[in-house]
């Protein structure tokens, strides 16, 4: 089961996801703003398979996680991260992608099962690439 | 020497003295023999003094006529004199009985007159000057020469500089106007409306006033014709930062209000899509419907939003696109599948016909994939069940045409003109099953093919259906090398190469 960390401040958005990333068979644990967060990914022994993270969070914006993340100790800084976006935050897409940002999700236009479906895939790719390591 | 009125009196008496005193002896010398009595008295001595009597009578007579004479017109010269001054003050009537008084009571009369036409031309100035200072309006008026001849308060306000110096100046020395940064002289505006022979209105230009600060500004430029020859200019302008300020301020509130909306509106999404995934088995067919139901609305709002969105960019200039060479047949196959669902609902076919290959163009993949999307589900909501909509791609001279023909009902010929402007809905068409329009869409398509030099038009006859077609300008392959060259670069400078994220159109 592949462990997930939704990092999200609207309760009804980190509900949703949640609740399909449940129903997906995901192990999923919530943070309910950037501070927290990073509070979670440091407390993990072992680092999560993927995490999720909306840009616009209070105490912490999801790129500020993402830096903070890709400065910690191995193998927590390699973890694989999507950010949650709203149409025309290109200019932060932008940016993410040179910090290491692994995919985005567009909130508006996907539905919560095509969400599942991106990160289904992003694994599916990943295995298929290095077989060895995710035996 | 001028001969005064008292000089020739002088010289008339004198004349006539002497022919008086030519007559006399003449006629003594005539009659003299025939008279009864001796006339020698009338000889000598006596008869010098009669004659020098005479004279000084006669010198009296003409100082005294003389004066009579000149006082009165001596004083209508001096009013005369004064009016030349500018002060029209009514002259006295002079009176003297003869022809001079009646020609002072004229004189009086006409200073009268033209004395009232100052004053009514005055009142008429002062009410124009009121009317023009109390413009909201700057009004410049300026000689055929481009002199600046009348500045109003408006004007002061927005130069920042007072009437008074600018009177008489060049209106380039006074103000700048400037388009897009570059300085453009008021000779360029002042050609132009002449040769359009009509008022020119610049909007969107600015002017620097005395601080050096850059005032957004329209102006108004009319040529003046006074009996078929150039008078001059007109120059009218007002401020437009206000306007601005306001626009912005309700741009603001569009995209924040959309922004706003848009949370719990995906919130609402994903409830209506979670409990579809996990309760549609449980629900009977009536329960279904309101499930499908509840999922197209939900979907119309969040185009809507997104919608309002995308408008209140374009609308700011804030509406980004990825424009690379991109190959326009996969965009439109998928576009295009992705409707076939609800086209199938509606027994609709969609026929492709796209040749296998086609230039590369400029364009955003996203972007130009919504635009046909928004043309082909128009042609959906537009056209009644069974029908066939087209969607084709042909090459021509410089550019790709694609077009998208249904056999609808047609769009009246009175709408034509509105399609592409904001909120207009054509009002009929069968849109009960698929998700009614915004009203944004097609205001939004032309956005997006105009942002990439493109040019969409509709074509319609009532009964038989519309196309509607855009084009878009094929890349040279210069253009894509050079494009090329520019992305290694950038590539070299830290990017990553691998950012390769799918992008599900909805």
């Amino acid at each position: 089961m592949k462990k997930i960390l939704i990092a999200e401040d609207d309760f009804f958005i980190r509900d949703i996801y949640s609740k399909i990333f449940t129903l997906s068979n995901y192990e999923v644990h919530v943070a309910v703003d950037g501070a927290d967060a990073v509070d979670k990914i440091k407390a993990q022994p072992e680092p999560f398979d993927m995490i999720l993270l909306d840009i616009m969070m209070p105490k912490m914006t999801g790129i500020e996680v993402l830096r903070n993340l890709r400065s910690m100790a191995e193998p927590t800084k390699n973890t694989p991260v999507f950010l949650i976006t709203n149409l025309g935050q290109e200019g932060v897409i932008e940016e993410a992608f040179k910090m290491g940002m692994d995919g985005y999700i567009i909130k508006s236009q996907f539905s919560p099962q095509q969400i599942v479906n991106e990160i289904d895939t992003y694994f599916k790719n990943k295995e298929a690439a290095t077989p060895i390591t995710t035996s | 020497m001028k001969l005064t009125i008292r000089i020739k009196l002088l010289l008339g008496f004198t004349v006539l003295l002497l022919l008086g005193a030519l007559i006399q002896a003449f006629t003594f010398h005539l009659f003299e023999p025939l008279l009864p009595f001796d006339v020698n008295f009338l000889r000598g001595e006596a008869a010098s003094l009669f004659l020098f009597c005479t004279l000084g009578l006669l010198i009296l007579l003409c100082f005294i006529i003389s004066d009579q004479l000149t006082k009165p017109i001596h004083k209508l010269q001096q009013s005369l004199d004064l009016i030349q001054q500018g002060k029209l003050q009514a002259s006295p009537v002079i009176q003297s009985g003869d022809e001079i008084e009646a020609l002072s009571v004229s004189f009086s009369s006409l200073i009268g007159q033209i004395s009232q036409r100052e004053h009514a031309l005055k009142q008429d100035n002062q009410e124009i000057d009121i009317i023009l200072q109390s413009l909201n309006e700057a009004v410049v008026a300026l000689s055929p020469d481009g002199n600046i001849i009348l500045f109003n308060k408006i004007a002061e306000q927005i130069s920042g500089l007072p009437a008074a110096t600018s009177m008489g100046q060049k209106i380039d020395a006074v103000l700048h106007f400037y388009d897009d940064q570059t300085s453009v002289p008021f000779a360029t505006y002042a050609d132009q409306s002449e040769h359009m022979k009509k008022r020119l209105v610049v909007r969107g230009l600015e002017t620097s006033n005395a601080e050096g600060k850059k005032i957004l500004i329209s102006i108004t430029v009319s040529p003046l014709i006074f009996e078929n020859m150039p008078a001059g200019y007109i120059l009218t302008f007002h401020d437009l930062s206000k306007e601005r300020e306001l626009e912005e301020m309700k741009l603001d509130f569009v995209s924040m209000a959309a922004h706003e909306l848009r949370t719990p509106l995906t919130a609402i999404r994903g409830y209506a899509s979670l409990m579809e995934l996990q309760y549609t088995k449980q629900l009977d067919t009536p329960g279904k419907d309101l499930m499908k139901k509840l999922s197209v609305s939900v979907n119309t709002l969040s185009n809507l939003v997104d919608n309002l969105l995308s408008v209140s960019k374009i609308e700011r200039n804030a509406f980004i696109m990825d424009i690379k060479p991109t190959d326009i047949i996969p965009i439109i196959k998928t576009s295009v599948d992705s409707l076939r669902q609800t086209a199938n609902t509606r027994q609709q076919h969609l026929l492709l016909n796209v040749p296998a290959e086609l230039p590369v163009v400029f364009a955003d993949e996203f972007r130009i994939g919504q635009v046909i999307l928004n043309l082909v589900s128009n042609a959906i909501s537009y056209s009644p069940p069974g029908s066939t909509i087209t969607i084709s791609a042909e090459k021509h001279e410089g550019s790709l045409q694609i077009s998208v023909q249904d056999t609808g009902e047609g769009i009246p010929p009175e709408a034509m003109p509105k399609l592409f402007t904001k909120f207009f809905r054509v009002t009929s068409g069968n849109m009960e099953e698929v998700s009614k329009g915004t009203g944004l869409g097609l205001f939004i398509a032309r956005a997006i093919v105009e942002m990439h030099k493109g040019k969409i038009w509709a074509e319609s006859t009532v009964g038989k259906g519309s196309s509607f077609t855009f084009t878009l300008p094929t890349a040279s392959p210069q253009a894509i090398g050079e494009y090329q060259q520019d992305a290694k670069q950038t590539d070299l400078t830290g990017k990553p190469g691998q950012s390769i994220i799918k992008k599900i159109t909805p």
